[in-house]
C-alpha cells in the first residue's frame, strides 16, 4: 500500500514539475474569425482580423458583435505580435474561418508569400476558406460586421451553402488551394470566391460612428469589375442593392499558378463549375423562343465526363448532364419539350466555349483539365518532364450537353 | 522469476500487435522519403507488409521445426549462444528504435498541432508517465488495455477517413505506379520495417499467449490487418492530396482530420481523433518497450524485468527526447534505420531461419537413419 501511495506521489510531483501543459482558459483569448490581407503603404502586408471573445455567445453583448483590429506589418508573424501588444487578451488563430485577400494583393503574388509559412504553427486550420475581395479586404472585413449577423464565425458555411444552390460563387479551402497552386498543375488551377463590398448609404454611416467618415470614404472607392469576357453584370459595382452586409459574394478570381489572372461574374462562374464537377444547382438566363429572358434551373444529373487526347494538338471533350426546370412553363408553352432542351443546351455549348477560351488566354485551367491528363502517365518523371501548361495552351475543347427536362406545365417551381 | 508475463487470450494478443502495426505504419512514416517520387505509398505499403508476412512465416516455420519455444531459443539453436545473443539484442535495439519513432512523432504532433506553446519535454513527460505505468503492468496488462481501446482506434482512424472522404479523388494517386516499379519496391523494402517488429516480438512473448500456435497465428493475421488498414490510408491520404503536397506534410493523417469544407459542420473534431490516436501510440509503445526488455532479459537470463521495464521505458524517452534536440549522430542513427533498418532486422532472422531449417532437417534425417536399421544390420538379424 505504501508503496503505491509513494509511487502515486513521485508521479504527481514529476508532473508538477512540468507545470500544466496551458493554463489559459479560453475566455482569455481572442479568436480571430475572419483575417485580412492587403498590401501595406510601408510594410508588404496589412493585416486586419476580426475578432471573438470567448464563446462567441452575443446573447447579453449590446454592442459590437466583434472586434477589428489590423495592422501593418513586415510577415504574418510580425503582425500577430504587434497586434497582440494592443488587444487585451491572447491572439488565438485556430478559429479562423475565412481568410480574404485584396485583389491587388492576389495579383501581385502576396497570398503566395502568405501562405509559405506553415500554417499549423499559426494553429490556422486548413478548412478556413478563402476569399478575393474586389475592394481592400479590412473593408470587406468590417463589411462583416452587422447587427443581423450576430456571429461571424456561422458566416462561412452560410456562403459555401450559398455556392452550393446557386452555383454564383465556388468555394476554396485552405486545403483545397494548396493542393492545386502547389501541384504542378495536376489538379488544375484555383477558382476562387469573389468578394462584393457594397458600402451603405451617408444615413445608415452615421449610426455606425466607429469608422471615420472619411476614412472609409477614402478606402472604399472601388472601380466596377469587369471579367475576363468583358461582362460586368453580377460583378461589384454593378449590383444595385440596399441593406443586408456590406460585404458578399458572387462570381469568382481565377488563378495562374498563385497569382490572380483574372475574374468571372456569376454566371460565367456557374458555367465553369459545370465543366470541372462542382455544380450542384443552378439557375440561368436565356432567350428561348419570343422570349428574351427565361429563367431555367439546372441541376448536375451525374459527373462531367471528360475525354482528354493528348499530343502536338491536344483535345479534349466534355459531356455534361443536367436536368432543367423552366420556372415559367407558359413562356415556352408554344414549343415541343425537345425544341426546349435544344435551346438550352445550344446556349450552354456556346457559352462554356466561350467561358474556355477566355480562360485559356488567362492560362488558367479552371476547368481542371490537368486532372485527365495527369492520369495519362505512366511514372512521375514522364509526367514532370512534359510541360502540360504549355500543351494547355494549345488544347482545344468542345461541349456536348444533355439536358433533360423536368417539364410539367401544371407546377412552377414556386409550388 | 518476475517476467511480468501473465496469460492473454487471442483477442488481447491480436488487438496489441495491431494496433502496434497500424500506428507505426500509418504514423511513423517519412513524408519527404515516401512521397518523393509519386503517390504509390499504398500500394507499396501493401508489398511491405506481404514481405514482413514472408520473413514472419518463415521464422514461424522454422521456430515449428525445430520445436523452439522463444525467438531466443530459436536464435540459439540457429546461431550458437554468441551469434545469438549479438542478435537478441540488434532485435531488442530495434524495437526500442520503433518506440523512440512513435513517441517522438507523436509529441511533436501534439505539440505542434494542440499545444504549440508547450514544449516537446513537457508533453514527453506526460506520454512516458502513462507508459511505464503501463509497461510496469507487464505484458498482460499492455494487452488487456489494448483490447479495451482497439475500437477507439479503429473509429479515430475510420472516422478520419470518412470525414474527409468528400475532397477524394482518384487524379491525385497519378501517376499510379509512382516512379516506377522499382522505385516503389524500394520504398516497399525500406517500409517492411513498420511490420516486422511488431510481428517479430509476438515471438518473444510466446509465453503469454499460450505458446507457439497462438504467436504465429496472431502475427500474422496482426500482419495482414495492419497491411489491410495502413494501405487503405494511404489509399485515401492519397486521393486527398497531390504527391507534391504530401511531401511536405509532416503528419498527412493530422491534415485529413481537417479536409472539410466548413468549420461549422465539425469543429475541432481533429484534436479529439488526435487524442485517440495518442492513446493507441502509448499503448503501441508500451508494446514495443515491454517486448525489447524481456528480450534483453532473455539474453542475460535475467528472472526479474522490472529494472529492464523501468530502464527501457526511461532510454526510449530519453531518445525521444534528444531527437528533438537535433542531436546529430542520434538524427544520423534514426536515418540509417529508417533507411536501411529493414534488412538489419530481417537479414540475421532469415538467416537463421534457414540455418535452423537446413539444421533441423538434417538432425531429421540421421533420427531416421538411425531408426531405420542398416542391411548389413538387417542381414545379421
Amino acid at each position: 500500500m505504501s508503496k503505491r501511495f509513494w509511487a502515486l506521489a513521485f508521479f504527481a510531483l514529476l508532473l508538477c514539475s512540468a507545470g500544466c501543459i496551458e493554463n489559459k482558459s479560453p475566455d482569455e483569448y481572442g479568436y480571430a474569425l475572419v483575417i485580412g490581407i492587403d498590401e501595406g503603404e510601408e510594410k508588404p502586408y496589412y493585416i486586419s482580423m476580426l475578432l471573438q471573445r470567448g464563446n462567441g455567445n452575443t446573447e447579453n453583448s449590446q454592442g459590437e458583435v466583434c472586434a477589428y483590429a489590423a495592422v501593418e506589418c513586415a510577415n504574418f508573424f510580425e503582425g500577430i505580435d504587434l497586434l497582440e501588444s494592443t488587444l487585451p487578451y491572447s491572439l488565438n488563430l485556430s478559429r479562423a474561418t475565412a481568410l480574404i485577400i485584396s485583389e491587388q494583393a492576389a495579383r501581385a503574388g502576396l497570398l503566395e508569400d502568405f501562405l509559405s509559412v506553415s500554417l499549423s504553427t499559426l494553429q490556422i486550420r486548413y478548412y478556413a476558406n478563402l476569399v478575393v475581395a474586389h475592394s481592400r479586404a479590412d473593408d470587406y472585413v468590417r463589411g462583416l460586421q452587422s447587427e443581423m449577423n450576430p456571429n461571424v464565425a456561422k458566416l462561412q458555411y452560410t456562403f459555401v451553402e450559398y455556392g452550393e444552390i446557386t452555383g454564383l460563387a465556388p468555394s476554396v479551402t485552405l486545403a483545397e488551394f494548396y493542393d492545386r497552386a502547389w501541384s504542378g498543375a495536376g489538379s488544375g488551377d484555383v477558382m476562387m470566391p469573389l468578394g462584393a463590398f457594397t458600402p451603405q448609404d451617408e444615413s445608415e454611416d452615421e449610426q455606425q460612428p466607429t469608422i471615420p467618415k472619411e476614412e472609409k470614404q477614402k478606402s472604399q472607392q472601388q472601380e466596377p469589375a469587369v471579367d475576363i469576357l468583358g461582362d460586368s453584370m453580377f460583378l461589384p459595382g454593378s449590383i444595385n442593392k440596399e441593406g443586408g452586409l456590406e460585404s458578399g459574394m458572387m462570381g469568382s478570381a481565377i488563378f495562374y499558378d498563385r497569382h490572380v489572372v483574372g475574374l468571372l461574374n456569376g454566371p460565367h462562374t456557374l458555367l465553369v463549375m459545370m465543366a470541372n464537377g462542382q455544380f450542384e444547382h443552378g439557375r440561368i438566363q436565356l432567350a428561348i423562343g419570343d422570349e428574351q429572358s427565361v429563367s431555367v434551373s439546372l441541376t448536375a444529373r451525374k459527373a462531367p465526363r471528360v475525354k482528354l487526347e493528348l499530343g502536338e494538338k491536344s483535345s479534349a471533350h466534355f459531356a455534361i448532364s443536367l436536368s432543367a426546370l423552366v420556372e415559367r412553363p407558359e413562356a415556352v408553352a408554344h414549343l415541343s419539350e425537345q425544341e426546349v432542351e435544344d435551346y438550352i443546351s445550344a446556349y450552354l455549348e456556346r457559352e462554356l466555349l466561350r467561358v474556355y477560351e477566355a480562360c485559356k488566354q488567362q492560362k488558367s485551367d479552371v476547368f481542371a483539365l490537368g486532372k485527365h491528363a495527369v492520369v495519362q502517365f505512366e511514372s512521375v518523371e514522364q509526367w514532370e518532364a512534359y510541360d502540360w501548361k504549355s500543351a494547355y495552351e494549345n488544347t482545344s475543347v468542345s461541349f456536348s450537353v444533355d439536358v433533360a427536362l423536368e417539364y410539367n406545365p401544371t407546377r412552377s417551381r414556386l409550388e | 522469476m518476475n517476467l511480468k508475463q501473465g496469460r492473454i487470450g487471442y483477442q488481447e494478443a491480436l488487438s496489441v500487435v495491431t494496433i502496434a502495426s497500424v500506428v507505426s505504419a500509418v504514423f511513423t512514416t517519412d513524408s519527404e522519403k515516401l512521397y518523393a517520387k509519386g503517390n504509390s505509398a499504398w500500394l507499396s505499403m501493401l508489398i511491405s507488409a506481404f514481405i514482413a508476412l514472408i520473413v514472419f512465416e518463415l521464422v514461424v516455420y522454422a521456430m515449428r521445426v525445430s520445436k523452439t519455444q522463444s525467438l531466443y531459443a530459436f536464435l540459439c539453436y540457429g546461431l550458437g549462444k554468441q551469434l545469438a545473443a549479438a542478435v537478441a539484442l540488434l532485435v531488442s535495439g530495434m524495437l526500442l528504435c520503433c518506440a523512440v519513432s512513435l513517441l517522438a512523432r507523436f509529441t511533436l504532433m501534439v505539440g505542434r498541432f494542440v499545444f504549440p506553446q508547450a514544449g516537446e519535454k513537457t508533453i514527453l513527460l506526460y506520454f512516458m508517465l502513462a507508459v511505464l505505468v503501463l509497461v510496469y503492468l507487464g505484458w498482460e496488462g499492455v494487452a488487456r488495455t489494448a483490447r479495451l481501446f482497439l475500437w477507439l482506434l479503429v473509429a479515430a482512424l475510420v472516422g478520419a477517413l470518412a470525414l474527409a472522404s468528400y475532397g477524394y479523388e482518384l487524379h491525385r494517386l497519378a501517376p499510379f505506379l509512382g516512379d516506377g516499379f522499382s522505385s516503389m519496391l524500394q520504398n516497399a523494402a525500406s517500409e517492411v520495417l513498420l511490420f516486422l517488429p511488431a510481428m517479430v516480438g509476438m515471438l518473444i512473448v510466446t509465453r503469454g499467449v499460450h505458446g507457439m500456435k497462438t504467436a504465429g497465428r496472431t502475427g500474422y493475421m496482426a500482419g495482414l490487418i495492419g497491411g489491410i488498414i495502413a494501405a487503405l490510408c494511404q489509399f485515401c491520404v492519397g486521393m486527398t492530396y497531390s504527391y507534391q503536397d504530401l511531401a511536405q506534410m509532416h503528419s498527412p493523417m493530422f491534415r485529413l482530420t481537417m479536409g472539410f469544407k466548413s468549420a461549422g459542420y465539425f469543429p475541432r473534431l481533429d484534436t479529439l481523433l488526435l487524442f485517440g490516436w495518442v492513446m493507441s501510440a502509448v499503448l503501441a509503445a508500451c508494446y514495443y518497450v515491454y517486448t525489447a526488455s524481456l528480450m534483453y532479459a532473455n539474453v542475460f537470463a535475467q528472472e526479474d524485468i522490472r529494472p529492464n521495464l523501468a530502464a527501457f521505458t526511461a532510454l526510449a524517452g530519453g531518445l525521444a527526447l534528444l531527437s528533438h534536440s537535433g542531436v546529430a549522430w542520434l538524427k544520423a542513427a534514426l536515418d540509417f534505420i529508417g533507411r536501411q533498418g529493414y534488412a538489419l532486422l530481417a537479414a540475421p532472422l532469415v538467416l537463421c531461419a534457414a540455418l535452423t531449417i537446413f539444421r533441423a532437417k538434417t538432425a531429421d534425417k540421421n533420427d531416421k537413419n538411425k531408426s531405420e536399421p542398416s542391411k548389413e544390420e538387417e542381414k545379421e538379424a
